[in-house]
């Protein structure tokens, strides 16, 4: 089992500790939904340690990577972040859905999910024979963290100063000198539909930043709250809405560059399934007040007819009701559509909506 | 926590028990109110556990039960809890503050929180149930698993 390098830390302050992706890590810190509320409000931090950061450099590190993911990398600046791209399979199927940062013009920072880490380090290597590149896995060695919500700019602000003020969305800075020690790395990314920042650093900094920060009174979220505000945003999780059987298409995610002329994985039967369409598309489900929670694997129906299957199901603390994602058959892909989630014997009235289920930024 | 009304209380870890009602191995809490009247709800234990809670499944009210029968479910986004009736009887009511506020058991679970009343057929049947040291024991092991 891994662990985050900060265990002792979030069980000082009374976190509830679980296990996700194979790490252990905070869950929550008493009240996920009140820590989703407090991050739409103000301000939490996170710690992300547990998403995989592997660096590829190398002469051909730039026609590597156009290789493997589905956006177009080479117009990438440096100190710029792509955006959400995947690694696809010859399938058009999610091998993971990653953010890829341009470290320098030979050097580029993939961060990934944490339940795909060692697939993607294999997935790396078996593809790198033919290409002049170093492939480093920093997952172990660093810590990532991340402040999100309204007020996180003003915090990153007086925390480690003016140098970040011209950062802009998925945009980043390295190695920062602060009082903590150096920052190897600053994004403005998210999650969250909020600002949000993440900080790559080495454990020790990252455990002066957290102490520091718990001291100043901003307040802990855990993995619960991440998922809750991430699908108020219908930002897809790999393994609930994304996985190696669904395309980037069904998904409605838009991981790949339309013009992109270089020769991708996957890339031909990614066009293919655009020529030919989809027999499933994703949707968001708002559930009607008062209503159980629908959970991952539920069906839905229209009447007695099976027209899809639930990914992920939560309960929004800002909207007050249940909230899910799933995908729909592609005949009744039909926006305001009413339909229906069993749960036993108890039915759960919904409603085929296009997410976020909540407007943001 | 020493602002407990009327009823003398226990600590054990971070979970409160209360001295004036009877517990199942489930985690609930039953507590004679008047005569055959009872009330039944979860513990403090269970509640911190489950977390969150967001729904109470609405029983039926004037159903007969048995004692082990399901009363009801609640939930919270990471968790179904059951609630099973510590006793042989009849669901009289349903705590309908519930319905709006859910979270009425996390916040109070042994007051504002209880979840439904039963009439008792037989309200000797409580003296088979735990004592606080008892219900004690039980998180004990729980916790040691």
């Amino acid at each position: 089992m891994r662990k985050t390098p900060f265990l002792n830390f979030h069980k000082e302050i009374n976190a509830s500790i679980g296990e996700f992706s194979g790490w252990t890590m905070p869950i929550d810190y008493g009240d996920m939904l009140q820590e989703a509320l407090i991050t739409r409000k103000s301000v939490t931090f996170f710690d992300i340690s547990h998403l995989s950061r592997i660096v590829v450099s190398g002469k051909d590190a730039l026609n590597f990577l156009q290789r493997l993911v589905a956006r177009d990398i080479k117009k990438l600046n440096v100190g710029k972040i792509s955006g959400p791209t995947a690694f696809l399979n010859q399938n058009a199927g999610f091998k993971d859905d990653v953010m890829v940062y341009r470290l320098t013009d030979l050097v580029f920072l993939i961060v990934g999910n944490a339940i795909n880490h060692d697939k993607i380090v294999d997935w790396l290597n078996y593809n790198s024979s033919n290409y002049n590149v170093d492939i480093k896995d920093i997952t172990f060695d660093t810590a990532m963290l991340a402040l999100q919500g309204p007020q996180s700019t003003e915090k990153i602000k007086k925390k480690i100063g003016e140098k970040i003020k011209n950062l802009s969305p998925l945009n980043f800075l390295t190695n920062i000198k602060t009082k903590y020690g150096e920052i190897k790395l600053i994004s403005y990314s998210g999650w969250t539909g909020e600002a949000g920042y993440e900080i790559i650093c080495d454990i020790d900094v990252g455990e002066k930043i957290l102490r520091d920060l718990y001291q100043e009174k901003i307040l802990p979220a855990g993995l619960g709250a991440r998922d809750i505000l991430r699908i108020e945003m219908g930002y897809n999780l790999y393994g609930n809405e994304i996985n190696e059987n669904i395309n980037p298409i069904e998904a409605k995610y838009w991981i790949f560059s339309w013009k992109k002329e270089e020769d991708y994985i996957g890339k031909k039967e990614l066009f293919n399934i655009l020529k030919n369409g989809v027999e499933k598309v994703k949707y968001g489900l708002l559930v009607k007040k008062g209503s159980p929670l629908p959970r991952k694997g539920m069906k839905i129906y229209i009447e007695d007819k099976e027209i899809g299957f639930i990914t992920s199901g939560t309960f929004s603390p800002l909207l007050k009701t249940p909230i899910a994602l799933g995908y729909i058959n592609s005949k009744h892909s039909i926006l305001g559509l009413k339909v229906k989630i069993f749960k036993g014997n108890k039915e759960i009235n919904a409603k085929l909506v296009e997410p976020p289920f909540i407007k943001r930024l | 926590m020493t602002a407990i009304k009327m009823s003398e209380s226990i600590q054990y870890k971070n979970y409160i028990l209360l001295k004036d009602r009877r517990y199942q191995d489930t985690h609930e809490w039953i507590k004679i109110i008047e005569g055959n009247k009872v009330r039944v709800g979860i513990t403090d234990y269970a509640q911190k556990k489950l977390k969150s809670i967001v729904y109470v499944d609405t029983p039926e009210v004037g159903k007969d039960i048995e004692k082990g029968e399901l009363i009801t479910t609640v939930e919270s986004v990471k968790a179904v809890g059951e609630v099973i009736s510590p006793v042989n009887g009849k669901i009289l009511s349903f705590n309908e503050k519930l319905e709006d506020d859910p979270s009425l058991i996390n916040n109070d679970p042994y007051g504002e929180g209880w979840i439904v009343e039963v009439e008792v057929t037989n309200p000797s049947e409580l003296d088979n149930l735990l004592d606080v040291e008892g219900y004690i024991e039980v998180i004990k092991k729980e916790e040691e698993e």
